[in-house]
């Protein structure tokens, strides 16, 4: 059986939804992301899919291949990973290496293959699903030294989860916390 | 960076789920006070002279007093100035005790300026976070507990209106507790 990792940046009242763009809201985040950066980068490598929503998915694929001479390799790691979409009606995911997923049941399926971890990140609503449906493995929640006061958050009111066991955690140079926090069953 | 420490710092101590809750029905938050995490909070007791707390806490510290006396957070409350923010309260009935009844502010400014320790804030999400807002904690101290307990009132509810919202803070120390704990230190980053 393979990981579902769910990977997030989060502020530190939960946040998740970026579209406040509350990055920028700490300078110190931006001047000094080399080493957050890194971690990405090795994280990204050591994985064997990418699973989205159909809006991010639109969103990314809308960026990410355009971007020329990408040094973060985001765009050489999306462009070639296995990509899975979650979505009712999307038929052409425009994208190479793309499969579209139709509900939860095949993202089950998936999950219950061989392969290395399933990374999925951002798309909120899919998350939500994913942590009721209880797919979800493993957290790696990046918290950034910030409060942004509303928006969707990781854990939405009445959530609950299985215990957690925390795996890691440091601090980068530029104030972001990852702590890795896995499922225990 | 590390966390501001010794006299003439207000320092808030609270701890939190992953999912923002700092206060439920149940007492989620016990099965994680291990002795590591027990020595951490004594530490903090240590460097304390003065505690601020709203009225609720006080309540529950008054009635720990009566039914528990022999435990060990009365042994420090005991020790150090209590302060008590409190609108309708007029006799705290526990000597020691000062009834904070306007301008909170002013007053937990006063404490730090005039305690020969630290002022520690014990639990009193309302007033961390009316500090907070006015910049007059110095460290906003979080333990996360590796938890996600659904329902309980949250540290930053959403659209709380007042003041702490798109808050730029610097993290100043982090420290990784055996029980999966993980304890935060930030100050204001935009002062």
């Amino acid at each position: 059986m393979r990981q579902l990792v769910v990977t997030q940046n989060i502020t530190l009242d939960g946040v998740i939804d970026m579209t406040e763009d509350w990055i920028t809201i700490s300078g110190q985040v931006d001047a000094d992301s080399a080493e957050q950066s890194a971690v990405l980068r090795d994280q990204a490598a050591a994985s064997g899919a990418f699973l989205a929503g159909r809006q991010t998915v639109v969103d990314m694929r809308g960026y990410w291949p355009h971007v020329q001479d990408d040094e973060t390799g985001v765009t050489a790691h999306l462009n070639q990973v296995d990509k899975y979409v979650v979505s009712a009606t999307m038929t052409d995911p425009q994208w190479q290496h793309s499969t579209v997923l139709r509900d939860l049941d095949d993202v089950a399926a998936l999950r219950e293959g061989e392969g290395g971890d399933i990374v999925v990140t951002g798309s909120i609503s899919l998350v939500h699903q994913l942590i009721a449906a209880d797919l979800v493995d493993e957290y790696r929640l990046f918290f950034y030294p910030t409060v942004v006061g509303h928006g969707r958050r990781l854990f939405e009111g009445t959530t609950t989860a299985p215990p957690l066991r925390r795996l890691d955690t440091r601090a980068f140079a530029n104030g972001v916390v990852l702590s890795t926090y896995q499922i225990a069953r | 960076m590390t966390p501001a420490a010794g006299p003439g710092v207000v320092r808030s101590g609270l701890f939190m789920s992953l999912d923002g809750v700092i206060s439920a029905d149940d007492d989620w938050q016990f099965a994680y006070f291990d002795g590591e995490l027990f020595a951490s909070v004594a530490a903090a007791w240590d460097r304390a002279s003065a505690v601020v707390m709203g009225r609720r806490s006080f309540e529950g510290y008054r009635a720990l007093r009566a039914d528990h006396p022999d435990s060990p957070m009365l042994a420090f409350l005991d020790r150090v100035d209590r302060y008590v923010a409190s609108t309708t309260l007029t006799d705290p009935q526990w000597p020691g005790t000062t009834v904070i009844a306007d301008d909170l502010i002013a007053a937990v400014s006063h404490v730090r300026d005039s305690t020969r320790g630290e002022t520690l804030v014990a639990g009193s999400p309302s007033i961390v976070r009316q500090l907070l807002s006015a910049g007059a904690l110095d460290d906003l101290n979080i333990t996360i507990l590796p938890i996600v307990v659904g329902t309980g009132d949250r540290l930053f509810p959403d659209h709380a209106d007042d003041g702490l919202d798109r808050l730029s803070l610097a993290l100043a120390d982090h420290r990784v507790l055996k029980s999966g704990a993980v304890q935060l230190t930030y100050r204001r980053a935009d002062e």
